[in-house]
């Protein structure tokens, strides 16, 4: 590491972006261990004295979550049922010291194919705020992430919110995981989904993404069709509905695997917001 | 009584090897190959040399110049026509080719243990990679690549028999029913929590090494590194195990970064340190398990086991270090089980591999054992549609049949199986079984359940025992201290050895202390392993405190007037017998100090050292009941219930027994459900990380219910049977046993572990697709 700078205020950490390339860091849980085994040698940004960056507030258009929200921040947050696959992915990224250090920016800018934070926020069909010395864009997060580990954050850009539009009527999230064991463990499979129902229970909207089964986690475009109008039901999932997946062989599970595990998942999703 | 050692280890206050302070430590990186197999064309270590910091750069010509000798195993085994089994040279550095992903080919010292990981990256090596094998099975196959081409060109290091080849043939000639199981023991690897370390001292004015390192057998080790590597009296090498954070077998060999933190010491005149990180660990590390197995057994109509026979292929890795050949070939009597099985043979083949040498791990090789036997049975019973709990039953040991000769080797004292089958059951609540299966359905689960009876070996070998020592040492203040040969890592040996010395010598917990672990003060051990340490140490201790008892009635004796025959010992007091006229035994120990308190002649100090044997091994026992949930769909597991029923004979301590217990049904269940190492057809390790490696964690587990069964044995003073390793040699097979039963309605009879979800759902296709075939 040649530059270490923690600037107090987004300005400073935008100019600071725009004289020369740094890695920001927030919580650091992905940037470290993946430099342990030599000293970094790119410049860093820590992100954590900005306290404009942390937080969740809401408004009549949505919600905005700070880049530096923690997971645990997440946890402890009173929001509503949209968010529960939110919370539930927040309760099983690593342990409790990962949940107080990692931050949803960060979970989102690392771009891991396994990343639990992702499917979540394509089913709340967010967008992410991106800051520059140039101003701020908004990008779905759909077009942010591009591939394993590449999102389109341009090198002088920080990440500086989450944004998740207000939905009209009742809604609710759900996360599903799949791994080797129970908490602690890089997903073989995930599942997000989050749904509009009308007043008889109907499904106004609905959005559905799988995680760890594609270079970026992705929705199911068919099947989120194929709900609207009905009621949530795990019969309504087909095996067809996962062609946007390209799940990978390796040591934590084959692509046949994955696929089946998915669907499985996907019908267990819709059961969980037939409830 | 509460373990006394974890005041100090919970609130950080243990004392591991790298918390040492040494003063002018230097430190010590270790270039490993990156390839399974390959030559060493050239090494250029220029660079590091000159990198900052950097004050020796040692390579495996280095180590031959200065005349290091080899590590060796201790365990002889034989090729098929009967010559001694190959011994690949076991440098402390390999020379001419690497052997495996991790074989250590230089070594750098630096001032900082940074310099010396940066000096490390910057030594080249000119590799050529040859064809490398890391499968058994694979590597016995014919045309497999060499492992030591010119030495051993089948990778066939031994062929070991036992048992009566010709009454096994008879008996399954004649048997009404014969069934058989292929299956794998995973390859594993230990994983405990404190990663190994170790700090090598010369002190040149002594002319004498140091070595700090936790290990489980100090005295053996400090041996075996002063006579095979370094060529020097036993007293010219200290060896101080302080706190270990775990070993479970892993620990109980010398190594080469033994070998090479002395040597380099030597050579850079500092003490010279190295600690693994988990990487490096997982791939320098011993592993232990790999086995490759085929199991038959021979049953009459009635369903009375006649004969049991199995053939295995043994992973040994590619050298042979200090027990390798041990864990496959020396605990094969474990095959008999619980059961009158009158004739039981054994054929196992050690292979070489491009792999990590095996050493023993928590049952080293009792938990196959006990594998084989305990998933043969429910196969049987499968095959016959009896019930598995009446399968058992039929062919218990009952315990008037106490002595039972076994079908092989193994010679049973004492147990009473089929009580301990009772209780197992009804604290299971077996009965119940149905509803909860019938509940588990409706929420669309698969529950099943497992029986397995374990039986082990421990304070072995059979026979002739390995002995112990232990000398109490009273100072004068009265005060004792116990200096013990066997080391705690993480058991609670202190605890236990001082709560036993109080029994003994009625003495108050706070007035003994124990110390372990360094060879210059206790004077001989053999060490920590096998299930042994309260019966191996608690014998010693018999002994020696037999030994003080016996001086401290002379003394008090003379000090009370009376006549020797005439004084009694019990409870701490020496008393004259029918009187109120007594010395505690701490007063006796001050007045045996004290200047003319002692008649003429007699020595001072009160004192006493027994090395000495327990009679015969002893044979722990139990019987383990599991339920585990399967997810149908995703394939996974969980395990809702788990019930043992131990027989360790005597209990010392309730407590440290139950931890005991835990922790090793733990450990079976991990290498079940999850653990494994496996390599990638290169053979590199993908599985060499936390996070594809995945060890039990509390959540993984049910609360455990533990019961007792227990029958002392006759063949120690005080009854205990040992039981370090009893949980984990249950639990390999019973887990499997519990998930196979609930795969039954598809009509699964196996599953090898690791039982993975993928694994599980494989298995669960396989056998619908077969249906419908």
């Amino acid at each position: 590491m040649t530059g270490y700078l923690r600037p107090a205020t987004l300005d400073e950490a935008v100019a600071a972006l725009a004289a020369g390339p740094r890695t920001p860091i927030a919580g650091g849980t992905d940037v470290y261990p993946a430099r342990i085994v030599a000293a970094p040698d790119e410049d860093l940004l820590d992100l954590t004295a900005i306290a404009a960056l942390r937080g969740i507030t809401a408004d009549a258009a949505g919600w905005r979550f700070g880049a530096a929200t923690t997971w645990t921040d997440v946890i402890e947050a009173a929001l509503p049922p949209l968010f529960d696959g939110l919370k539930a992915a927040a309760r099983e990224v690593g342990g409790v010291q990962i949940q107080n250090a990692g931050t949803l920016g960060g979970n989102l800018c690392n771009a891991s194919p396994a990343a639990d934070g992702a499917p979540n926020w394509l089913a709340l069909d967010a967008e992410v705020e991106l800051a520059s010395a140039a101003g701020t864009r908004l990008l779905p997060v759909c077009d942010f992430l591009l591939g394993n580990r590449r999102t389109a954050r341009r090198p002088d850009e920080i990440l500086t919110a989450i944004r998740v539009p207000r939905p009209e009527g009742r809604a609710r999230g759900v996360f599903l995981k799949l791994g080797a064991r129970r908490y602690l463990v890089i997903s073989i499979v995930s599942v997000a989904a989050a749904a509009q129902f009308e007043a008889d229970g109907r499904i106004a909207s609905a959005r559905i993404a799988v995680g760890a089964c594609s270079p970026v986690p992705v929705r199911l475009p068919a099947l989120e069709a194929r709900l609207v109008g009905r009621r949530a039901d795990p019969a309504l999932a087909e095996p067809a509905d996962l062609a946007p997946l390209a799940p990978i062989d390796d040591v934590r599970g084959t692509a046949s695997y994955r696929r089946d595990a998915a669907l499985t998942l996907v019908r267990r999703a819709l059961a969980e917001l037939a409830r | 009584m509460r373990r006394v050692e974890d005041l100090r280890l919970l609130r950080g206050l243990g004392r591991y090897t790298d918390d040492l302070a040494i003063p002018g430590v230097a430190h010590m990186a270790i270039v490993r190959s990156p390839h399974a197999h390959a030559a060493i064309r050239a090494i250029d270590t220029a660079a590091a040399h000159a990198a900052p910091g950097v004050l020796a750069v040692l390579t495996g010509a280095d180590a031959e110049a200065d005349g290091l000798g080899t590590l060796q195993t201790i365990v002889q085994r034989h090729r098929p026509d009967g010559s001694p089994m190959p011994r690949p040279p076991y440098r402390v550095l390999a020379t001419g080719a690497a052997k495996f992903v991790g074989d250590p080919v230089v070594v750098v010292v630096a001032e900082t243990r940074n310099a010396a990981k940066d000096a490390a990256e910057l030594v080249t090596i000119d590799w050529e990679p040859l064809p490398a094998v890391t499968d058994a099975a694979a590597a016995l196959a014919p045309g497999a690549p060499a492992v030591w081409p010119g030495l051993c060109d089948d990778n066939l290091c031994f062929l070991f028999t036992l048992g009566d080849a010709a009454a096994v043939e008879a008996a399954f000639a004649r048997a009404a029913h014969v069934v058989a199981l292929d299956f794998r023991i995973s390859r594993v690897s230990a994983n405990p929590l404190e990663p190994r370390a170790a700090i090598g001292v010369w002190d040149a004015a002594d002319g004498r090494y140091t070595l700090y390192s936790g290990v489980q057998i100090p005295h053996r080790i400090r041996q075996e590194l002063a006579e095979t590597v370094l060529g020097v009296p036993h007293h010219a090498l200290r060896l101080v195990s302080p706190d270990m954070g775990g070993a479970f077998g892993m620990r109980g060999s010398p190594t080469q970064e033994h070998a090479l933190v002395l040597w380099a010491a030597r050579r850079t005149g500092r003490p010279v340190k190295w600690v693994a990180d988990r990487t490096e660990s997982f791939l320098s590390d011993f592993h232990a398990r790999d086995n490759v197995s085929t199991v038959e057994l021979a049953l009459d109509g009635e369903g009375t086991f006649l004969a049991l026979r199995i053939r295995t292929i043994a992973g040994l890795g590619a050298y042979l270090a200090f027990n390798t050949p041990h864990s496959p070939t020396n605990n094969l009597g474990g095959l008999a089980g619980v059961y009158r099985t009158p004739a039981i043979r054994a054929e196992v083949r050690g292979a070489f591999t491009n792999t990590q040498p095996t050493a023993p791990y928590r049952g080293a090789g009792r938990p196959e054992a006990t594998y084989a036997v305990e998933r043969v049975i429910d196969v049987a019973a499968d095959h016959l549609g009896v019930d598995p709990v009446e399968l058992r039953r039929r062919n218990l040991i009952g315990p008037d049949q106490m002595p039972f000769r076994t079908g092989l080797v193994f010679i049973y004292d004492s147990g009473d199986f089929a009580e301990g089958m009772r209780r197992a059951m009804e604290a299971a609540d077996w009965d119940g079984f149905e509803a909860r299966r019938a509940a588990s359905q409706a929420r669309g689960m698969l529950r099943g359940r497992g029986i397995a009876n374990a039986i082990e070996i421990a304070a072995g070998p059979q026979r002739m025992p390995n002995e112990e020592a232990v000398e109490i040492r009273f100072d004068p203040g009265g005060d004792a201290t116990l200096l013990v040969g066997t080391h705690n890592h993480g058991q609670g040996h202190e605890t236990a050895f001082r709560q036993m010395a109080m029994t003994m010598l009625g003495l108050p917990f706070e007035r003994v202390r124990v110390l372990a672990g360094d060879t210059d003060t206790v004077p001989h051990g053999r060490g920590t392993f096998g299930s042994r340490s309260a019966t191996a140490g608690g014998v010693a201790l018999r002994r020696a405190a037999d030994a003080i008892i016996a001086r401290g009635r002379r003394i008090a004796a003379h000090l009370l007037e009376a006549a020797e025959g005439d004084i009694e010992f019990d409870a701490g007091s020496f008393r004259v017998a029918g009187t109120d006229r007594a010395l505690r035994i701490e007063e006796v120990a001050r007045a045996s100090y004290r200047l003319g308190a002692l008649p003429k002649g007699e020595p001072m100090g009160l004192a006493a050292l027994a090395v000495t044997t327990a009679d015969e091994a002893t044979f722990p026992n139990g019987c383990h009941v599991c339920e585990v949930e399967v997810d149908p769909e995703t394939g996974a597991v969980r395990i809702d219930r788990y019930t043992v029923c131990d027989d360790v004979g005597a209990v010392v301590n309730p407590l440290l027994l139950k931890g005991q217990i835990h922790g090793g049904i733990a450990q079976g269940a991990g290498q079940a459900l999850g653990e494994t190492i496996a390599y990638d057809e290169t053979g590199q390790i993908v599985t060499a990380s936390f996070m594809d490696y995945p060890m039990p964690r509390a959540d993984d587990l049910p609360p455990f219910e533990v019961v007792g069964n227990h029958v002392p044995t006759p063949n120690n003073p005080f009854g205990i049977k040992g039981a370090g390793e009893a949980g984990t040699v249950g639990a390999l097979p019973v887990v499997i046993n519990a998930i196979v039963d609930a795969l039954r309605p598809f009509g699964v009879t196996h599953l090898d572990m690791p039982a993975t979800p993928e694994r599980v759902w494989r298995a669960i296709r396989a056998a619908r697709e077969g249906a419908v075939r």
